[in-house]
């Protein structure tokens, strides 16, 4: 089987509806990419994002109920899928093996 | 993924008062674009985000966000795919359009015809003066500052009279407005040699033998030159180049000429003039070749300062001076100074410098010309070149409008006349379920593709014709060049839009407009109004190309008026010379070279007669001075202008001695004290008659100056300059050999053997001179060029007016004969006649032209007369013109419609009853 690859600002999307659990959607997360790592995104791209994961199977959506302070209109949730877990694990994992793999003094510039 | 996602609308107004708002045109932008499965959530999450912005930023910075992030929602994978019916059956719909276009052109072969080429024909009409007059207005236009530069023109009044309201001024106007007026920048001053410039430049030094021009666009010029005004410099300082006395600067055409491939810094010119002026400059710098649409056009610039090299009184002379005026004085403002604010304080500067005018009866007055209005907008004395007319570049272009007016009707009347013709298509589309909008929109993109056909032809002819519009305009723009212009696009764009627009949604609302049912049943008929309608625009057109027809009868009998009129002396076949530049400062040689040069010409039997004088007719250069009775009060002196003459001119030039004698060598004192004055000189001054002033004494106040002068002969008035102006009284003075042009009179036979023969004597006479002649009647006339190139183009301009008008006639009146067919048939089975047919036909158009020429008659006769009112000799249009100019588009509109109502009538009427 052909493996998904996942971009670095779908990762972000992706732990932060993990992170949200319950109460992902286009506007918490949003806002809590900001918060945790001081991005400003734009809704629309988080929108684009949440839906291309959406494509590539890593989360599943319901709709909400409609709620006042959006003029009526219904929140769309985003859960992470068993995939969606799974891609995420395998990225760490690679990143903390390459990380072990790193010689010392490689990565030494920050002690001058 | 796939819910339901309909917009609650009834919830979203529900809540409406307890959240703000974002405006609604940016809600209804998203819903135009975003996918539907995707618009509900990102409604929401921007709702709740601008909440937010609204009470973090306030609401008009929430509302720029709202629009930006609402924007940036317009993203390939979220805006909504063409795959839904409606957008390909957009595409089908316009692909049908086409065909049905097409089919509909190629099957009305005649009708498409008349169509395009009468829009076309139009178009180009309009294109070519739109760019003539494009290039009138465009005059001055390219230079940065042209908006804060003026020119300052001087008026001068004699005992309350203006005498004189010059293009140029005191050389003192320019440094002084400087000095006193904070608002003004800078000044430049201009100097033409006292507005003769016979000047030769050489460069001696070249390799070959010295290398000569006689240059008459030459003019000497302050260092700011270059800084106020915007002509590139290719080589040189545009600070420094005229900074010094004796430096030049030349243009890149004349570099060539005078240098070749030398590099022309440092090289020295030598100039030479007929007042013995000789200056060696040094070239400082290469400009630019001036560009036509430039009032100042110059090949060489001497620096100011070389001026004040003239001997003791040059400085006063050249700098500092408010008496003598011959200097072109332009300023520069400051951006935002009101020139009327600045005028204003004029008065108190002229006083100031020039004071005690008031005690000699004078007043000077100062105006400020915007530099991009002298060339359409000014006609004063000592302009710098022979200027535009506005009103007539304005007067070409309502024409123009006219001519594409006269085009959209042709095509507005063709296509609602034949409207019944489409009504049955009509229906069908609309019975097999076309909207009304679908059709407006097919019929508007049929107008859409004859007007781009007509462009395409337009274009063609337009690249055809350059040639020819460029000798009737004397406009230098190759065919490549003006394509190349941006705007010109634009025009055509624009033409092709509204041509689209303008004759097509009339006719596209009638046809959109009919009912299905009487359509097919056959029971329509063309309504009253749209009729009248179109009668009303034929009356529009043919009246539009009278009052064409009567302006071009009119030009062209003022042109023919002006060029017959009997001037009060006698200009054939006379050979005109300037004097030679370089010349003898000693009197006494140059008397002898000059009566030499005239006695071997007259060795010739091709010349009868040899003469001179200071101002050739037709010359724009005036001297003017103060007259009056001997004896007789200051104030009633006038001011007259002077013309110098050999002593044989009248005789040659056969204008008629009124009483007493002309100048005569035998007569001693005929030098210092005689004057021979024209008729009206007798008038102006008091005399009683000729008789009576022969005899008696004036005085003459040249520059505070006073003489006495004896009037000794008096001859008939004549035209001094154009027929534009009223003839003005002159005053003659004796010049003898001295004066600046020689005249000749030759025989008619073989002139280029004379010219040559001339030019033989004048290089072994005056050795060193370029040669160049023209002839009086030619230079004379040169000053109706502009009325020649206007009737010109009008007579264009009326002839394509005919031909569109005539075009639509045709078309209609075929249209009409076609319809009748039968009905003509059922009448020449019943007995009607051949003639009574054609009559029937064509009464209904003959009586359209017959009230458009009783619209276009007065309303031709008043603009004319207004046009004719600039002339101080004038014709009165006749009756005849207007009869003319009626039977003439009478005949032109009867032939048209006659071709087709004879066709119609010839027609053997078992043809037309045949088939039922």
């Amino acid at each position: 089987m052909r493996r998904t690859y996942i971009g670095e600002l779908e990762e972000v999307v992706l732990l932060t509806v993990a992170l949200l659990y319950d109460e992902a959607y286009g506007v918490a997360v949003t806002h809590s990419i900001k918060e945790q790592t001081g991005r400003s995104i734009s809704i629309s791209a988080v929108h684009a994002t949440l839906h291309r994961l959406a494509d590539k199977g890593f989360v599943n959506s319901r709709m909400g109920g409609a709620t006042a302070e959006r003029g009526g209109r219904r929140k769309r949730y985003f859960t992470v899928t068993p995939a969606g877990s799974c891609i995420l694990h395998e990225i760490q994992d690679t990143r903390k093996q390459l990380w072990k793999r790193i010689p010392p003094q490689a990565l030494q510039w920050k002690m001058l | 993924m796939e819910e339901n996602s309909s917009a609650s609308t009834t919830v979203e107004d529900a809540m409406k008062p307890s959240i703000p708002n974002p405006p609604r045109w940016i809600n209804r932008l998203l819903e135009s674009f975003c996918a539907l499965h995707l618009l509900e959530e990102a409604q929401g999450d921007l709702q709740e985000l601008y909440s937010e912005w609204v009470a973090e930023y306030g609401e008009r910075k929430a509302n720029g966000l709202y629009a930006w992030h609402t924007l940036k929602f317009f993203r390939l994978s979220m805006i909504r795919q063409p795959q839904n019916l409606f957008s390909f059956n957009v595409i089908n719909m316009l692909e049908n359009y086409l065909y049905t276009a097409l089919r509909n052109l190629r099957k009305n072969k005649f009708y498409s015809l008349i169509n395009i080429l009468g829009l076309a024909v139009g178009m180009t009409g309009f294109v070519l003066i739109a760019q003539y007059v494009f290039f009138e207005t465009s005059y001055d236009r390219f230079h940065a500052h042209n908006n804060q530069i003026y020119r300052v023109q001087l008026n001068q009044y004699q005992n309350g009279e203006l005498t004189l309201a010059s293009a140029e001024n005191y050389p003192g106007a320019g440094p002084a407005l400087v000095e006193e007026l904070p608002e003004v920048v800078e000044y430049t001053r201009l100097y033409n040699m006292g507005y003769k410039n016979n000047v030769v430049i050489s460069y001696e030094e070249a390799s070959g033998g010295p290398v000569q021009f006689k240059i008459d666009k030459f003019l000497y010029a302050d260092s700011s030159f270059f800084s106020l005004f915007s002509f590139p410099l290719l080589q040189g300082d545009p600070n420094r180049a005229l900074a010094e006395p004796f430096t030049a600067v030349i243009s890149e055409s004349y570099a060539k000429k005078f240098f070749g491939d030398e590099d022309p810094i440092g090289k020295t010119l030598r100039l030479q003039d007929d007042d013995f002026n000789d200056e060696r400059c040094k070239v400082t710098g290469v400009f630019q070749d001036v560009p036509q649409n430039s009032h100042l056009k110059f090949e060489v610039l001497f620096s100011f300062r070389t001026l004040y090299n003239r001997g003791d009184y040059a400085r006063e002379r050249y700098d500092l001076t408010w008496d003598r005026k011959d200097f072109y004085t332009y300023i520069r403002v400051q951006e935002g100074t009101s020139p009327e604010t600045l005028a204003a304080k004029f008065p108190a500067i002229i006083d100031q410098y020039s004071p005690g005018l008031a005690e000699k009866q004078r007043k000077d007055e100062f105006l400020l010309q915007p530099l991009k209005d002298i060339h359409l907008y000014s006609d004063l004395a000592e302009e710098a070149e022979a200027n535009g007319n506005g009103q007539v570049v304005y007067f070409l272009l309502i024409i123009a409008v006219f001519i594409l007016i006269i085009a959209w009707i042709n095509y507005i009347n063709l296509s609602t006349a034949r409207a019944m013709e489409r009504g049955r298509e009509v229906g069908v589309r609309k019975a097999l379920g076309a909207f009304r909008r679908q059709l407006v929109k097919q019929f508007l993109f049929e107008s859409m593709l004859v007007n781009l056909l007509a462009i395409f032809s337009a274009s063609l002819l337009i690249s055809l014709l350059l040639p020819v519009f460029k000798d009737l305009t004397g406009l230098q723009v190759s065919v490549a060049a003006f394509w190349g212009q941006a705007w010109l696009w634009g025009l055509l764009a624009g033409l092709f839009l509204a041509g689209t627009l303008l004759s097509g949604i009339y006719p596209a609302l009638i046809l959109a407009s009919f009912r299905p049912t009487r359509v097919l049943k056959g029971t329509l008929r063309s309504s009253k109004h749209g009729t009248r309608l179109r009668q009303a625009l034929v009356v529009v057109q043919f009246a539009a190309a009278i009052v064409l027809v009567v302006g071009t009868a009119i030009v062209y009998q003022q042109m023919q008026y002006m060029l017959q009129q009997d001037l009060g002396f006698n200009m054939e076949q006379t050979l005109v010379l300037e004097r030679p530049s370089i010349r003898s400062e000693d009197w006494g040689v140059y008397e002898q070279g000059v009566n030499q040069f005239k006695t071997e010409l007259l060795r010739s039997s091709a010349i009868e007669q040899v003469s001179g004088i200071d101002f050739v007719p037709g010359n724009a250069r005036k001297f003017k001075f103060n007259f009056r009775q001997y004896g007789a009060a200051p104030e009633t002196a006038r001011s007259i202008r002077v013309n110098g003459v050999d002593f044989d001119f009248f005789d040659m030039f056969e204008m008629d001695m009124l009483a007493g004698r002309s100048f005569s060598e035998t007569h001693a004192t005929d030098w210092d004290t005689a004057v021979v004055v024209t008729e009206s000189v007798i008038r102006v001054l008091g005399f009683d008659s000729p008789k009576d002033a022969v005899g008696e004494t004036v005085t003459i106040n040249w520059g505070g100056q006073e003489a006495a002068k004896n009037i000794v002969g008096v001859v008939n008035d004549y035209h001094q300059a154009s027929l534009r102006e009223a003839v003005e009284p002159i005053v003659f003075l004796p010049s003898g050999f001295a004066t600046e042009y020689y005249t000749i009179k030759t025989s008619t036979q073989n002139l280029p053997q004379t010219i040559a023969y001339v030019e033989d004597i004048w290089k072994a006479v005056f050795p060193g001179n370029p040669f160049s002649y023209f002839f009086l009647d030619e230079y004379f006339n040169r000053q109706y060029q502009n009325e020649q190139r206007f009737s010109k183009l009008i007579q264009i301009f009326a002839v394509l007016a005919l031909f569109i008008g005539g075009l639509g006639l045709l078309g209609l009146s075929a249209f009409t004969a076609q319809q009748r067919t039968k009905e003509i048939g059922i009448r020449k089975v019943l007995g009607a006649s051949v003639g009574s047919v054609i009559l029937l036909l064509s009464r209904d158009f003959t009586k359209l032209v017959i009230i458009a020429i009783g619209l276009a008659i007065p309303l031709s006769y008043l603009a004319m007369n207004q046009w004719l009112n600039a002339y101080a000799s004038r014709i009165q249009p006749g009756a005849g013109i207007f009869i003319t100019a009626g039977l003439l588009t009478l005949l032109v509109a009867g032939m048209t419609v006659s071709w087709q109502s004879i066709k119609a009538a010839l027609a053997n009427p078992i043809d037309s009853l045949r088939n039922e």
